[in-house]
């Protein structure tokens, strides 16, 4: 059981990464628009030669 | 001759246009050089893949303007627009006209990328605006603008309104704060887990100590970061000497993490740590969701900015020279400032004309497409696009008392007020709150003398089931669940007080043209000269009015089309404004239009038999002595409109016509849908008088329109329908839109309406009854405050799954 003194902490550590990386992406716009960034990936870009 | 139609902008090509480009080794056509530039440079910059991904039209070349785009290059102005970043870039929001579909953004955003200085392109699809950040010691603002110009976009520097930095702001923060919580929350559970099996005795204190250290922590950090503004709010609420349910709120989010804090010391049991963490993010929860409705109305106003510009061109003349030519900033412009737009130009501001006729396009405010013809001193309203002829306009008033201006103040104001049933249980809660405090210390006092180590317990007990959460809960989130089903379906509900009223709405009030009908014209029958023959006729028509931009003439050109066309070449073609057009075509003149416009033309016999014209339009072809042909066009009824009346007559309503149109078409509408009541012919002030009528009697309004004439009705109205394919401003001025214009959506809208309410009843019977017994029980010392938790959040569930209910329907 002793694993835990471990476990928790490193858990604690995975949970303030979790954060730090949301608070980064809303910082970064990355939820200001859920609605046509997943229209990008649909866009090609070399269906059309000259 | 066969139709030929633009590769850039799908326009029917004129047959004296011969311009066109080889591109995938095919040739295509175009309408003007303008196109013809524009698909040169998009495939010369590898950005073909636009033609294949776009899905609908693109604006007509000719019809952007081409603005002075130095004029931002100067330092003052460009101050105004552009902000700097560090690292020496320069950041400015562009506000781009013109985008249809996601392939615009696509080649816009491929196009400005490959600029040199252009370090980074956001393009934000449903705002229609792209954020850039380059630098300005190699590319200027006005060669970024001009670059987005020469592929076929209109785009101007926008500033954004302080309410729109904040709620951006606000959304943000409240993102974070929620991300926490949940993060938090989910830890907390974990941790907490074992404590919900076993003891104190069975884990070993060592373990124990250790696991509580932990939440501990993480219930703190989440009290200094999610719980703010519970405890803000709390705070202000006392000082105005009220109660709210963020004063109760705080209170348990106190007690029970010091008392929490205060057994963790004395390594008790009675540990609720999990309990606030999971108070919290449900809190935040519920309210995350509230404010998004709130911040998507305000987008909606300011989507009305787009219909104004910020710059225009102001003119010095004596003596009808001008003398001297300069553009101002749309805010800086005085009364005794003369300003003149180009053909094709936004009118910046209300004025009145001083030049000579002209012609503007009000749809945008009025939903009215057919173009509106001005004469000298006419007003004209801020927001309106000129379509001929230069306009020199005097300003009638500042750009911020002009009409847009105060339409969106007013619609600010609006949009803060809450819905009455929220506010009545906020009162309700609020009374309950005195009555829960009072009954504590009662309680306090009863157990001082009977058991004094159990106050503290009985207290938080008491403190946590009788917070009215579930009762808080019980209307919001069962109009949440509505709200969202409705909207899914297509009846977007924008202001929250809707679903309440919906469900004693007595009268249901339509407007006629736009709403009953569509708003387009379509040529019903045609009535031809038995001298001619029939494809020669339409033929000549078809020549005539393929060359006219009017609405009208698009009739024509859709509804001619199918049968075979030769399009034969017009000579001298004029339009006549207001009336008609008029053309030779093989030698011979031809008019085509309305009947006071053939009258002076030829003569008019009465071997026409002129079907019923006493309503609806109708527009004759002539030729120099006889009428040829008379087309008889009407606004066809809605699919939608015979079964989605059928079902409000169901539900035992009172249905109405309330039209500003005189003709007779709306008796007939009222009798082929057999309502009783209409009002034809009537003002704005008819309609709202109409209105007040029955409400001094009692009845409870639901109005349906689509344009300005129906703003003022809207407002008394209990609930305001606008048409999706309404006006901005009716819209914004209504408390629903319609979006895919089924009007069949009304009596479903109703019914959930209905059910909604049934819904909310419960759950306020509900909570109510369980606080009160919670109340008791607590008071009476049998609860402790771990089940008080627990029985708080099974209220609070109960009622959100009831209120769930609603989602299946």
């Amino acid at each position: 059981m002793s694993i835990i003194f471990f476990l928790i902490p490193f858990s604690f550590i995975l949970m303030f990464l979790a954060i730090y990386f949301f608070w980064w992406a809303v910082d970064n716009d990355q939820f200001d628009n859920l609605d046509d960034i997943s229209k990008y990936i649909l866009l090609n870009d070399d269906l059309f030669e000259k | 001759m066969y139709l030929r139609i633009c590769f850039h902008c799908n326009l029917i090509i004129a047959n004296d246009v011969n311009i066109y480009l080889i591109i995938n080794k095919k040739i295509k056509y175009m309408c003007c050089y303008g196109c013809k530039e524009i698909i040169k440079f998009i495939i010369d910059s590898k950005l073909g893949n636009y033609y294949i991904y776009r899905e609908k039209n693109v604006t007509n070349v000719e019809k952007i303007s081409y603005n002075n785009y130095e004029i931002y290059d100067k330092n003052d102005i460009i101050k105004k627009f552009v902000t700097k970043n560090s690292l020496d870039l320069y950041e400015v929001t562009i506000s781009i006209n013109g985008i249809v579909c996601s392939a615009c953004f696509w080649l816009i955003e491929h196009h400005i990328k490959s600029i040199i200085g252009i370090h980074k392109i956001f393009i934000n699809f449903s705002t229609s605006k792209a954020q850039i950040i380059f630098d300005l010691k190699i590319i200027k603002l006005s060669s970024i603008l001009m670059e987005i110009r020469k592929i076929g976009y209109d785009a101007y520097p926008y500033v954004f309104k302080i309410k729109e930095t904040l709620d951006n702001i606000e959304y943000k923060n409240e993102l974070k704060k929620l991300i926490i919580s949940a993060i938090g929350s989910m830890q907390i559970m974990m941790l907490s887990f074992s404590f919900y099996l076993y003891d104190l005795n069975d884990i070993g204190i060592s373990y124990w100590l250790f696991i509580r250290l932990f939440n501990f922590i993480i219930a703190t950090f989440l009290i200094i970061f999610c719980s703010e503004k519970f405890i803000l709010n709390a705070y202000r609420s006392l000082k105005l000497k009220t109660l709210t349910i963020d004063t109760i709120i705080s209170l348990s989010i106190f007690m029970i993490y010091f008392l929490s804090v205060y057994n963790f010391l004395n390594k008790s049991d009675k540990i609720y740590f999990d309990s606030v963490c999971m108070f919290i993010f449900f809190l935040l929860l519920s309210r995350f969701l509230e404010m998004r409705v709130r911040h998507y109305c305000t987008k909606l106003i300011y989507s009305l900015q787009k219909l104004t510009t910020n710059m225009a061109t102001i003119i010095k003349y004596n003596n009808l020279n001008i003398i001297k030519k300069f553009q101002k900033n749309v805010d800086d412009i005085l009364i005794s400032d003369i300003i003149l737009v180009k053909i094709g130009d936004i009118v910046p501001l209300d004025g009145i004309v001083l030049s000579d006729d002209c012609i503007v396009d009000e749809s945008m405010i009025t939903g009215e497409k057919i173009p509106i013809y001005k004469k000298r001193k006419d007003f004209i309203i801020g927001g309106c696009i000129n379509l001929e002829n230069i306009l020199i306009l005097k300003p009638f008033s500042l750009n911020k008392n002009s009409f847009i201006t105060i339409i969106i103040q007013i619609l600010e104001k609006m949009s803060s007020i809450k819905p009455k049933i929220v506010r009545t249980t906020n009162k309700i809660s609020s009374y309950f709150i005195l009555i829960v405090l009072i009954s504590i210390f009662f309680a306090d006092i009863y157990w001082f003398f009977k058991d004094c180590y159990n106050i503290l317990n009985v207290t938080i007990s008491m403190l946590t089931v009788a917070c009215p959460c579930a009762l808080a809960l019980s209307v919001p989130i069962a109009i949440t669940c509505s709200t969202n089903i409705l909207a899914k379906s297509g009846f977007l509900i924008i202001k929250e007080h809707v679903l309440e009223s919906l469900s004693n709405i007595t009268d249901v009030i339509f407007d006629k043209t736009g709403t009953l009908t569509v708003n387009y014209f379509v040529l019903k029958e045609t009535k031809i000269s038995s001298k001619y023959n029939m494809s020669y006729v339409f033929n000549l028509s078809y020549s005539l009015e393929i060359l006219s931009n009017h609405p009208i003439a698009k009739v024509f050109s859709k509804n001619l089309i199918l049968k075979k066309n030769e399009i034969y070449n017009v000579l001298n073609y004029k339009e006549y404004i207001n009336c008609g057009v008029e053309g030779i075509i093989n030698g011979k003149k031809y008019r085509m239009g309305k009947l006071n416009f053939i009258k002076d033309f030829c003569k008019i016999d009465d071997k026409f038999d002129f079907f019923n014209f006493r309503d609806d339009l109708c527009i004759f072809l002539s030729n120099d002595y006889e009428i040829i042909a008379i087309y008889h066009l009407i606004n066809p009824l809605r699919y939608s409109s015979f079964k989605g009346i059928n079902e409000l007559k169901l539900l035992n309503l009172n249905l109405h016509i309330l039209t500003g149109d005189p003709s007779y078409s709306t008796n007939k509408i009222s009798k082929n849908l057999k309502i009783k009541f209409f009002f034809k012919n009537a003002s704005i002030q008819d309609k709202l008088f109409y209105i007040k009528k029955l409400q001094k009697n009692g009845a409870k309004i639901m109005m349906i329109g689509d344009g300005m004439n129906d703003i003022l009705a809207f407002k008394i109205s209990q609930i305001a329908v606008a048409m999706g394919e309404s006006t901005d401003l009716a819209k914004i001025s209504s408390d629903v839109t319609l979006l895919n214009n089924n009007l069949l959506l009304l009596s479903k809208a109703i019914k959930s309406g209905i059910y909604t309410d049934k819904i909310i009843k419960q759950n306020i019977i509900w909570a109510v009854i369980y606080n009160i017994i919670g109340l008791f029980i607590s008071f009476l010392g049998l609860i402790e405050p771990y089940y008080a938790v627990i029985g708080m959040s099974f209220s609070s569930l109960l009622v959100v799954c009831n209120s769930l209910r609603l989602l299946k329907k």
